[in-house]
């Protein structure tokens, strides 16, 4: 009977024994998945460099004389855009004549430029986007206005005046409320000011010279 | 089994089932996760495959993170599946790794609302769990990366919306009422698990309870049928128990053995209809099986409570004997018990006990009846019982009989003394005997007994009682002694005859012969030739043996062979004429059982028979000798005339001659033409020469066909007179009668015209040619004798006319005539030897019996005669074509 006992106790030792090391295996398992869920969020909410843009006339760009002209800078290429044309999208639906798009296409020499521009116009015209479409060789145009990032958008009124600018989208790739979006909903719908610039999530424009913003052209957004 | 027992095994099977449900949900996950890592990798490389920087691309942060986390979240839930699919903690990882895998499902999709589906999704799933505390954790994951998405995304550090949190809020609250549903479900579906275990628990209990009893019954029930099973396989009798259909439900060992040695079809299975078996029984045992089939169904029937049918078996060289019973069952559901009982000790002993006791009956009637007397006496031959038989043959009766021996009563003085101690000595040392001896009977008339005396003894060979079989033999030791007597007496005329006589049983063995035999075949006595063949015996030569050659032919056809001529040459070399009789030896169904050969010596006979015909031919030459003179005589006298005449008329052509000659002289005178043709002319008319021109050529003409005459009647004798070849030679028989005729012309031709009639293609006949021209002779001479009787001095001329033709195998001469004709008392004796109807002194009365003895026994031919009063006469000769033997049929 004692061994009997004594056997079992041991048993019961080591399955406890078993038991917790199968619960600190547990642990750091979680702790390495959280880990890792953070490191995704730390990405995706890493926000793209933004700079304060110059007045349309100085850009070289053209503004509507009636309504508000929201340019837009897209990478053709970057999914992480797709989000953002989901958000102007869902805008356009909410205000259809309140703006006039333009979409700065990037086009990097490198590749194949007629192709990626076709390439952008198919995209656009999947969220309702077409003849919006503005070629933008190197990324100059967009620069200029002081966009760096795909997704980066400035609004002018009809005198070129910059209303707004940064992203639409709450992190990279991703759709949803975000403050971007709310403030250029609410300029054209309430004709109220909430915040001129928000961050922006997307791939970066980078130029030949390989320096993705000219402070003495775009600025700099704190 | 009570109560406590069964909530605790129902914990247990609860417990189980949960375990079971665990494994199972663990099993599915592991899978889950493992599809939901591919599904995650394959779309953050559809969605998001790419990011860029400027015109340069790399792989997208979300491709990085459904690998690496898709990884992380999968491994570990899968190994421990692998490792501890029953511990509680693996489900616990599961349902966390499931609400991370939601977060990472919905951020690498872009946040989609569609992709919040997953969520419900998997809580969904992990209530198969069916345990409410394995949805908290997920649930805890899911609004953790909701409330740090709405609270710490920094986006709302620089203005996220407030509604952001809220709505964060408000999916978990959607989440919140889907687990209240799922953790009801889940205790539901726990309570449902404890209840069905609790039934399960109770049924194992009662299920136990019942099994038990059932064992126990089994057990008894085994017992009980090994112990019918012992009875049965105990019994010696083929049982088998069938039901109301005739399907065999059991059956004992000895049945089984039975079936499978007799049928050699292995055993017949239970199931197996033994009623149809028996009725689509075939072969030697058809008809039984019929008879049982038919017991069975009227067993069955219930028309009767039993049945039997006795048959028999063969097994091997024995018959077995079986009694087959048909019992019914007296059961509700009907059936019968067939057994089969093998009696085959008890039916070979009732026959046994039959056959003896017919025999016993047949011997006790034998001894009744029989006609021989029957004694039967003790040990010392003193008589016990005697047969009627007895009775019959000595006049004494049973009573007169018993305790006496033969000897005091039987026995005279003709009884032979050593037979009478023969009998003595058979019965003093038990071994009977077989004695014939004279007796006497009760008026004291002696007769001869024949007594077969047998000892008969017991088992143990101790001598019981002696049987006596006595036959009055009287008539049979007379017979005996005459048959001996007629037997000396054929033995004595066998030697006396002088003809060679032997006899040969069926396998041509020589069984008996007499004396002279014996001899001609080399044998010094009759001894040396009984057992041996024709081979085998003496030293034959071919010829001899020749003899024997138509003993197989005669026994198998069952014909006799007569007097056919055959050769012998003697063992001194000498030859003999032999004719041979053999007659063939036939029981009394008429089946031939040997031969019997009889040879005759003809040699002497022959000899002096053709002496004989001989002394005719010459004397018929005597007789034709006058005439022939005669026919000889007259061309003779002609040619003699003749020459007489040319000899005197030569004389005076000599004349003439010698006249001319002068004419032509020139020494003598000179004469004048005138003259010397006077001269001429003188000469001629004195010697009449007109005459002789004329007559000497007519006188020489004359003269040549005289000789000729003479010539052709020389030639013909020489060829009737000449003696022939003793052996039959092919011969002209149309040149054998013109030579004939031609002898004997001076014998018919005053008489009558003979007239020939040959055909002219008739081949040649093997045949004695000059005894053939005996016969034609004789024929010749009869039919000119008959019409020269007949007609008397009336100078009418006859008719003689000889024909010869072929009739099939045979060559056939006739001989006509136109004379007084036969009446039937002459013609059915002028065969005969010595008859004739001419006076005496001119015919003999041989004539015609040689002439059939060498046409019918020479030639093998025939000779007959057809005749009636005032028709005249035709005998007819046939010779074969071909010479042979003969063979008459016998009588």
């Amino acid at each position: 009977m004692c061994d009997e006992g004594s056997a079992h106790a041991e048993a019961v030792t080591s399955n406890n024994h078993t038991q917790l090391s199968h619960w600190a295996l547990l642990g750091m398992w979680l702790c390495l998945a959280a880990g890792a869920f953070g490191a995704l969020g730390w990405y995706s909410m890493r926000s793209g460099d933004l700079s304060v843009p110059v007045t349309a006339d100085q850009a070289g760009l053209a503004v509507h004389r009636d309504v508000n002209t929201l340019y837009i800078a897209i990478h053709p290429m970057c999914p992480c855009t797709r989000a953002s044309l989901y958000e102007l999208q869902s805008l356009q639906g909410h205000a259809p004549d309140a703006l006039d798009y333009r979409f700065l296409v990037y086009l990097p020499e490198s590749h194949d430029q007629e192709k990626w521009f076709v390439h952008a116009e198919s995209v656009l015209a999947r969220y309702g986007f077409e003849g919006g479409a503005i070629k933008d060789r190197e990324g100059h145009l967009a620069y200029q206005i002081g966009c760096r990032t795909s997704g980066s958008v400035v609004l002018y009124d009809p005198k070129g005046t910059p209303l707004f600018w940064g992203g639409i989208t709450p992190s990279r790739g991703h759709s949803g409320p975000n403050t971007g979006i709310h403030a250029i909903r609410t300029l054209i719908l309430d004709d109220s000011f909430i915040t001129s610039s928000a961050p922006v999530y997307g791939c970066p424009l980078e130029n030949e010279s390989g320096a993705l913003c000219s402070d003495t052209i775009c600025g700099v957004e704190p | 089994m009570n109560l406590t027992h069964t909530s605790h095994r129902a914990k247990e099977i609860a417990s189980d089932g949960i375990e079971s449900i665990r494994v199972r949900t663990n099993r599915l996950f592991a899978v889950l996760m493992t599809l939901q890592l591919v599904a995650a990798i394959v779309t953050a490389m559809t969605l998001t495959p790419a990011t860029w920087l400027g015109s340069e691309a790399q792989m997208h942060i979300h491709v990085y993170a459904a690998i690496g986390i898709g990884l992380i979240l999968t491994a570990v839930p899968v190994f421990l599946v692998y490792r501890s699919p029953t511990r509680y903690s693996t489900q616990i990882a599961i349902s966390v790794a499931q609400g991370m895998y939601s977060a990472l499902l919905i951020h690498i999709s872009g946040g989609r609302i569609e992709t919040h589906f997953h969520v419900f999704g998997s809580l969904a799933f992990l209530a198969f769990y069916r345990d409410w505390k394995t949805i908290i954790p997920a649930t805890v994951v899911v609004a953790v990366d909701h409330f740090w998405r709405g609270v710490f995304w920094p986006q709302s550090v620089f203005g996220v919306l407030t509604s952001s949190p809220l709505r964060a809020l408000e999916h978990a609250l959607w989440v919140v009422f889907l687990d209240i549903f799922l953790i009801y479900s889940c205790v539901r579906g726990k309570q449902d698990i404890q209840s069905m275990a609790e039934t399960q628990a109770g049924l194992e209990a009662s299920a136990a309870t019942t099994e038990k009893e059932v064992q126990e019954r089994t057990a008894e029930l085994a017992e009980s049928e090994s112990f019918l099973r012992a009875v049965l396989d105990s019994q010696s009798a083929h049982l088998a128990i069938i039901d109301s259909e005739g399907v065999i439900i059991g059956a004992n060992s000895s049945w089984n053995a039975f079936w499978t040695r007799e049928s050699g079809h292995g055993e017949l299975p239970q199931g197996a209809n033994y009623l149809h078996v028996c009725e689509k029984a075939q072969g030697a045992f058809k008809d039984e099986a019929a008879q049982i089939a038919v017991a069975i169904r009227r067993v069955l029937a219930k028309e009767t409570a039993r049945e039997s049918v006795v048959y028999s078996w063969e097994e091997g060289d024995r018959q077995l004997w079986f009694r087959a019973e048909v019992t019914s069952l007296r059961s509700v559901s009907g059936g019968a018990v067939i057994a089969h009982h093998n009696i085959t000790e008890q039916i070979e002993k009732s026959f046994q006990l039959e056959q003896t006791y017919s025999e016993l009956s047949r011997l006790a009637l034998v001894a009744e009846r029989t006609e021989n007397a029957v004694v039967i006496t003790d040990c010392d031959g003193v008589i016990e019982w005697v047969n009627d038989g007895f009775t019959r043959l000595t006049n004494y009766s049973l009573e007169e009989v018993v305790g006496r021996t033969h000897g005091t009563f039987l026995q005279g003085p003709a009884t032979d003394p050593e037979t009478i101690e023969e009998m003595r000595r058979g019965i003093r040392e038990g071994t009977g005997f077989s004695v014939e001896v004279i007796h006497y009977d009760k008026g004291g008339e002696p007769y001869w007994l024949g007594m077969e005396v047998t000892p008969v003894r017991d088992s143990e060979g101790q001598l019981q009682r002696f049987i006596a079989v006595e036959r009055d033999i009287t008539r049979e030791v007379v017979l005996r002694k005459k048959l001996v007597a007629e037997t000396e007496l054929m033995d004595a005329i066998l030697e006396a005859i002088p003809f060679q006589v032997y006899w040969k049983n069926e396998e041509l063995e020589f069984e008996g012969c007499n004396s002279a035999f014996a001899r001609y075949v080399g044998c010094e006595s009759r001894e040396q030739v009984i057992g041996a063949d024709e081979h085998q015996v003496g030293q034959l030569p071919p010829d001899s043996i020749d003899a024997f050659v138509e003993d197989a032919t005669v026994m198998s056809k069952g014909s006799a062979l007569i007097d056919a001529p055959r050769s012998w040459v003697m063992p001194t070399g000498e030859k003999r004429d032999l004719l041979v009789s053999k007659i063939p030896l036939k029981d009394q169904s008429g089946n031939s059982t040997g031969v019997v050969g009889l040879f005759i010596d003809v040699t002497d006979r022959n000899r002096l028979e053709s002496q004989l015909t001989q002394a005719q031919k010459l004397e018929s030459i005597g007789q034709l000798a006058a005439g022939i003179a005669h026919e000889i005589n007259t061309p003779a006298q002609y040619v003699g005339d003749n020459t007489r005449f040319l000899r005197g008329e030569f004389k005076g052509i000599l004349k003439v001659i010698e006249k001319y000659a002068q004419q032509i002289d020139t020494t003598g005178p000179s004469k004048s033409w005138e003259e010397r043709a006077d001269e001429i002319r003188s000469t001629l008319e004195e010697v009449d020469y007109e005459f002789i021109r004329e007559e000497i050529p007519q006188a020489i003409e004359q003269s040549l066909e005289g000789i000729e005459r003479i010539t052709s009647i020389v030639r013909a004798m020489k060829d009737f007179s000449h003696p022939g070849s003793t052996n039959k030679e092919p011969a002209d028989l149309n040149k054998a009668v013109e030579s004939t005729v031609t002898v004997c012309s001076n014998r018919w031709k005053y008489a009558a015209d003979l007239e020939l009639d040959l055909m002219e293609t008739l081949p040649p006949v093997p045949c004695l040619v000059g005894e053939f021209n005996q016969v034609i002779l004789n024929l010749v001479v009869n039919a000119a004798d008959a019409i020269a009787e007949h007609n008397g001095e009336s100078g009418t001329k006859g008719k003689i006319t000889l024909r010869t033709f072929l009739d099939g195998d045979y060559a056939v001469v006739t001989v006509t005539d136109d004379g007084p004709g036969m009446p039937e008392g002459v013609k059915s004796k002028i065969f005969d030897p010595f008859f004739t109807t001419k006076v005496v002194g001119k015919g003999t009365g041989q004539g015609l019996a040689i002439s059939q003895d060498v046409i019918v026994q020479k030639h093998g031919g025939s000779i007959e005669v057809q005749s009636s009063p005032g028709n005249g006469t035709t005998f007819i000769v046939r010779l074969p074509l071909s010479s042979s033997g003969q063979l008459e049929e016998a009588a």
